[in-house]
């Protein structure tokens, strides 16, 4: 166990083959309890355990901050845990999607570097900056970048920069100031002793072999500095002798980059510069046929499209569209790009046309014709119809409605745009037969249109009105229907109560009328229009 | 509720054999054509009043374009239509339904869901299209005419009818859409020209003030054009509780005693001042 060994660890080996290799790793340690406080609207400082079965028990395996403050631990049973704790959330593990979130984010930080890829058992992201971070003004600027902006998302990052991914790695997972990203990039002394100073755990070594570390009395890493590696060999495994050296650079490590989703695309380039709606119109139309034989070739499927050109003067122009579930059928594009060629500003004309598929999936087609599913098929068909016309109109023109409870009628419902709705079932309760409900006009006027109003006596219903420049006989009224405001909003607080009667003209229309105000109050009374009924 | 009555090959094979006369020959003729010129789409909704079924020619068909028109102070037209859409609702309560209107019409203001439901429609199943531009408009009625899984497509047009070359242009091109698809296409709106659509009807609201408190819609329906039978006249009363439409002077006394609210719902609006909120009164100023 002393330092003038010969043959220690450090000098026996000549030179660190990796002292130029930049990476960055960004360890998110409640990533899984983050998404479900979001999913499941949480409170940001709630108890949140999850846990996973294991061997017949279910065991924590990620806890949140607050959880992890109030003394439970990961390891601990279910029960335990509630015994110690009554007022815990706990929720299952579900790797899949925190899988999923890691991959979404290493697709994020693809901005800063190609080779990017997440380390799912390690809750966390790689960067391999080598090469690239001069762009940024230097790796450890990168770094603090990522952190800032994951901080600014709302994520809890612990970030580490080192030549290796090893020693970056456990400098995320275990270095004290990696909550503001730490960089070990400079100099080997310096990096060696910041290494140094972490527990036998940041060498990645699997539980048995760490737990042999412990019990020999090695709890740090510079404890293994001195020590000769063949000794190290014996007595634990070559696993410890490969982790070492790839903490300090002295083994290259094969890591598996995430790899790039490449779109579909077709191209076409023209000799003479296409002019003209209608060689446009064919030009969409042969783009559009190019691509469903290629999405059928290479049995995918579609999400969004982007139809781009290039004009003579070398300018580029690009369309989007976006489907709802992604397809392949020919005739869905056509339909989902029927205003392509309008939309193509051809100037001087193109030379160029590209078509390219994104978020493609792999193909799955669905068979009804033996009368399985149909259901579910008109639904495919509904949703390309809705994103049809979402591309030809808008996403906003395409719209639900909402009931929303109130009483005035003009409040009593919104409509969104379909996209932004999960549910298909709005929540509407129609009337059931021999069901009595008060009465509601089947077309609303709002603003409602003032009218004068003749009757018997102030608080009988008007004999005679004079709407939109005509005097209509009032046949029949049933009323009131008192409709206050809503006084204990402020935006409201300024409405008065209204009385609400339904007339019979005497040409025929069934009309909704009110009177705004209440006399005993001294308020004006005014009379309105405000619906037809059917 | 829903009659599909498939005017098939027993009709015709049967007139094929017995042709006494010239009348039975020319309305199995009729019936061929017909189901030719439909695409194979022959179904008929039932407007349940026997007459009206007559003089369309079997009912509303499904797979063409139908014109519902009424004057701009009155809603009848949208009431007809939601009228025969409550009963295509009930027959299928899984197709979809389309609404394309502008987001707001100066003279008939917006479609109002609470009154929808309060007439048994289910608004939740209508997806609304809100376009202020009434070509885009139609040119969405006609994409979505073209869709299998929708039922009806309704569409307020506006004033598109003035310019009478895109007017029938479109017509016709939503005729085509409507017979790939079979859904049923509705044109609401003021009186427009005629020609393209499987039929064509006038609504007005009837004045039904005899009736002492029913208040249920009724309207004068003037069948102006329809392309397999011939114009008629009636006067039409809307059971949205029984989901039917029934001829006016046909009622029986039960029907009417059950269709009677004598008095109005008491809203159990808690909202509302309560000093007042017991004042109910039903006049009928004409008794």
């Amino acid at each position: 166990m002393t330092s003038s060994r010969p043959h220690s660890l450090i000098a026996s080996t000549g030179q660190y083959r990796q002292d130029c290799m930049e990476f960055i790793y960004l360890y998110l340690p409640y990533l899984p309890v983050q998404r479900v406080v979001s999913e499941c609207q949480l409170d940001t400082d709630a108890l949140v355990c999850l846990y996973q079965p294991q061997k017949g028990v279910d065991r924590l395996v990620y806890l949140s901050e607050t959880a992890q403050d109030a003394g439970l631990l990961p390891g601990l049973s279910v029960p335990d845990a509630r015994a110690r704790q009554p007022d815990i959330f706990f929720y299952q593990l579900d790797r899949q999607h925190d899988n999923h979130l890691l991959d979404k984010l290493a697709r994020w930080a693809g901005r800063y570097t190609p080779q990017r890829g997440c380390d799912y058992d390690g809750l966390g992201i790689w960067l391999d900056m080598t090469g690239a971070s001069h762009l940024y003004g230097g790796c450890s600027v990168v770094l603090k970048q990522i952190v800032a902006e994951c901080r600014q998302a709302g994520l809890v990052v612990r970030g580490g920069a080192a030549p290796s991914y090893g020693a970056a790695w456990a400098l995320a997972h275990f270095h004290n100031d990696a909550d503001n990203g730490i960089s070990a990039l400079g100099d080997r002394e310096v990096r060696q002793k910041m290494l140094g100073g972490l527990p036998v755990a940041a060498l990645r070594l699997s539980a048995g072999a760490s737990v042999g570390l412990l019990h020999s009395g090695l709890r740090l890493v510079c404890d293994l500095y001195p020590l000769r590696s063949a000794d190290l060999t014996m007595r634990f495994g070559p696993e410890l002798r490969l982790r070492l050296d790839q903490l300090l650079g002295r083994q290259s490590e094969t890591l598996a980059p995430l790899r790039e989703v490449k779109p579909l695309v077709v191209s076409r380039q023209f000799a003479e510069p296409v002019l003209g709606y209608e060689a446009l119109q064919q030009l969409v139309a042969q783009m559009i046929a190019d691509m469903a034989e290629m999405l059928m070739t290479a049995e995918k499927q579609a999400r969004s499209f982007t139809l781009g050109w290039q004009r003579l003067d070398g300018s580029l122009g690009q369309l989007d569209f976006m489907l709802s579930r992604p397809s392949q059928d020919h005739q869905i594009i056509t339909r989902l790009c029927a205003t392509a060629a309008e939309q193509i500003t051809a100037d001087f004309g193109l030379d160029y046309c590209w078509m390219a598929a994104h978020q493609l999936t792999d193909s799955r087609p669905v068979t009804a014709s033996l009368g399985t599913d149909s259901s579910r098929l008109a639904e495919i068909e509904l949703d390309y119809l809705i994103d049809a016309l979402a591309a030809k109109l808008g996403p906003d023109k395409v719209q639900r409605a909402v009931p929303k409870s109130r009483w005035q009628v003009e409040q009593a419902e919104t409509r969104y745009a379909v996209a932004d709705l999960q549910a298909r079932d709005c929540g509407w309760q129609p009337a059931q037969p021999a069901e009595l409900r008060a009465p509601r006009p089947v077309r609303l006027l709002t603003p409602p249109q003032p009218v004068d109003t003749l009757s018997m006596l102030p608080d009988h219903p008007p004999r005679q009105i004079r709407w939109r420049r005509r005097n209509w006989q009032v046949l029949r009224a049933t009323g009131p229907e008192r409709v206050g405001p809503a006084w204990w909003d402020e935006a409201y607080s300024s409405d008065k109560t209204r009385d609400y009667f339904r007339l019979e003209l005497a040409e025929g229309p069934r009309i909704w009328v009110y009177r705004e105000g209440l006399a005993e109050r001294g308020e004006p009374m005014r009379w309105y229009m405000q619906g037809f009924f059917a | 509720m829903l009659s599909e009555q498939t005017y098939t090959d027993d009709v015709i094979s049967s007139a094929g054999e017995d042709i006494s006369s010239r009348q039975q020959a020319f309305s199995a003729l009729k019936q061929q054509v017909s189901l030719t010129e439909a695409g194979g789409h022959n179904q008929y909704l039932s407007c349940d009043v026997p007459h009206l079924d007559k003089a369309l020619g079997g009912g509303l068909r499904y797979g063409h374009v139908h014109l519902f028109s009424g004057r701009y102070d009155d809603a009848a037209a949208t009431g007809f239509s939601l009228a025969v859409l409550q009963k295509m609702m009930a027959a299928d309560n899984r197709s979809a339904v389309i609404w394309c209107a502008p987001p707001y019409s100066a003279y008939q203001g917006r479609l109002c869901c609470e009154g929808l439901a309060a007439q048994g429609i289910d608004p939740g199943r209508i997806i609304f299209v809100h376009e202020q531009n009434p070509s885009h408009l139609l040119s969405a009625f006609e994409e979505a005419l073209q869709t299998r899984s929708v039922m009806a497509v309704l569409c307020e047009y506006g004033v598109l009818y003035q310019k009478p070359d895109i007017w029938q242009r479109r017509i016709l091109r939503a005729r085509r859409s409507a017979r790939s698809s079979g859904a049923m296409g509705m044109l609401i709106g003021a009186a427009a020209p005629y020609s393209g659509v499987e039929t064509a009807w006038l609504i007005r609201s009837q004045p039904a003030a005899d009736t002492g408190y029913d208040w249920r819609p009724l309207w004068h329906v003037d069948v102006r054009y329809a392309r397999q039978g011939h114009p008629c006249q009636m006067q039409l009363r809307w059971d949205s509780a029984s989901v039917r439409l029934r001829m006016a002077q046909q009622h029986s006394v039960a029907e009417d005693a059950l269709a009677v609210q004598p008095v109005q719902v008491p809203s159990n609006n808690h909202k509302a001042d309560h000093h007042k909120a017991g004042y109910q009164t039903a006049l009928s100023l004409t008794a």
